[in-house]
């Protein structure tokens, strides 16, 4: 197949998580799809970079890391990480369920990786929902399905955690793909990220869903 | 699955730790339970992947593992090794899966369990 020609990546199968399973994990949803529709699109540009480490903060069900997994393959080493135990039991039982090897790991953000600038594709659908801080702290603390959503100011608590060790992160040819909500004013991230010198971040992909307007987010290293 | 892969990335989270640069590597312990899991061999993955691997490391896990199939000592040039090698590091990467163990850091002595091949990488507020 020639490179730019439109491909269609099939959803992972999800037919293993049951309804107990969502009701300590979170259940992909628009945002997730909008992420791996964003994906998709830059199916041919993701192949060509040859990424050698794929991280996810924040798998949840495993449906982002195992759509990545199908796209390259064995080529990838994947981690995918989640503060939330049964999420990270879910991530790896749908890598198995779609024939690939992910390695779930019950972890904060990046904080156990020996991974200096060495992320070439970094996942995050951070929980944005705006909320009160102490709900915010409260989730994260018990690491259940709530930590999930709640993004405490702005719902921008842990993105900009993230967004604070970015250059730490990314390997040269490296990108992120990051959800946000209009509440988290992408411009701004983007902007802020152009601002530093260091990044080229764009708006991807913008759509509706209910009452929340999503936005993938991409941020490369300069 | 832990595989040597993810051991050879994985360090302690501990501030004390990180901020000494003794928070890896972490050293395996009461390991219960290894699996050998087929996987497809891609000599190219092997290879850009090398750059990332702390062969050292890799090579002193394996031995604690009882293993000591890793007989070269250093590796200049990844890309002038023989394939027979890469086989072997495919193998001892990849296919090596530790179900059930435990990894310690040897500063802070956080020990973090593997349960069913997860690792707990999480560590309480009083040890952050």
């Amino acid at each position: 197949m020639s490179g730019g020609e439109k491909v269609s990546v099939p959803t992972p199968d999800l037919s293993h998580l049951k309804a107990a399973d969502y009701a300590r994990v979170y259940e992909p949803s628009e945002d997730t799809f909008a992420l791996l529709d964003a994906l998709e699109m830059d199916y041919w540009e993701i192949r060509t970079q040859q990424p050698r480490i794929c991280y996810e903060i924040g798998s949840g069900s495993g449906c982002v890391i195992a759509f990545v997994a199908s796209i390259l393959k064995s080529s990838c080493l994947y981690v995918a990480a989640d503060i939330n135990e049964h999420a990270s039991k879910c991530t790896q039982a749908t890598a198995t369920r779609n024939g690939y090897s992910v390695q779930a790991i019950n972890a904060n953000l990046m904080d156990c990786l020996r991974l200096e600038r060495s992320v070439d594709l970094l996942l995050f659908n951070p929980p944005y929902v705006p909320t009160e801080e102490e709900e915010y702290s409260q989730s994260q603390l018990t690491k259940q399905l709530s930590s999930a959503l709640s993004g405490g100011n702005l719902g921008m608590e842990l993105t900009e955690l993230v967004l604070s060790r970015l250059d730490t992160l990314l390997s040269p040819n490296g990108a992120l793909y990051l959800v946000a909500i209009r509440q988290n004013k992408p411009e701004e991230i983007c902007q802020r990220l152009n601002d530093t010198g260091n990044f080229t971040a764009s708006i991807l992909l913008k759509r509706r869903a209910g009452i929340e307007l999503l936005h993938i987010i991409k941020c490369s290293p300069h | 699955m832990v595989r040597l892969i993810t051991h050879n990335i994985l360090t302690c989270a501990a501030k004390a730790c990180v901020d000494s640069g003794k928070n890896y590597p972490l050293k395996f312990s009461n390991v219960q339970g290894i699996d050998i899991r087929e996987q497809e061999f891609n000599a190219d993955f092997i290879r850009n992947f090398f750059s990332k691997v702390d062969y050292g490391v890799l090579k002193e896990t394996l031995l604690s593992l009882g293993d000591d199939s890793l007989k070269v000592d250093s590796v200049e040039d990844i890309n002038t090794q023989p394939e027979e090698f890469i086989r072997l590091l495919h193998k001892v990467l990849l296919e090596m899966d530790i179900t059930q163990g435990e990894m310690v850091c040897t500063n802070c002595q956080h020990s973090y369990q593997i349960n069913e091949g997860i690792p707990n990488m999480l560590l309480g507020a009083h040890e952050i």
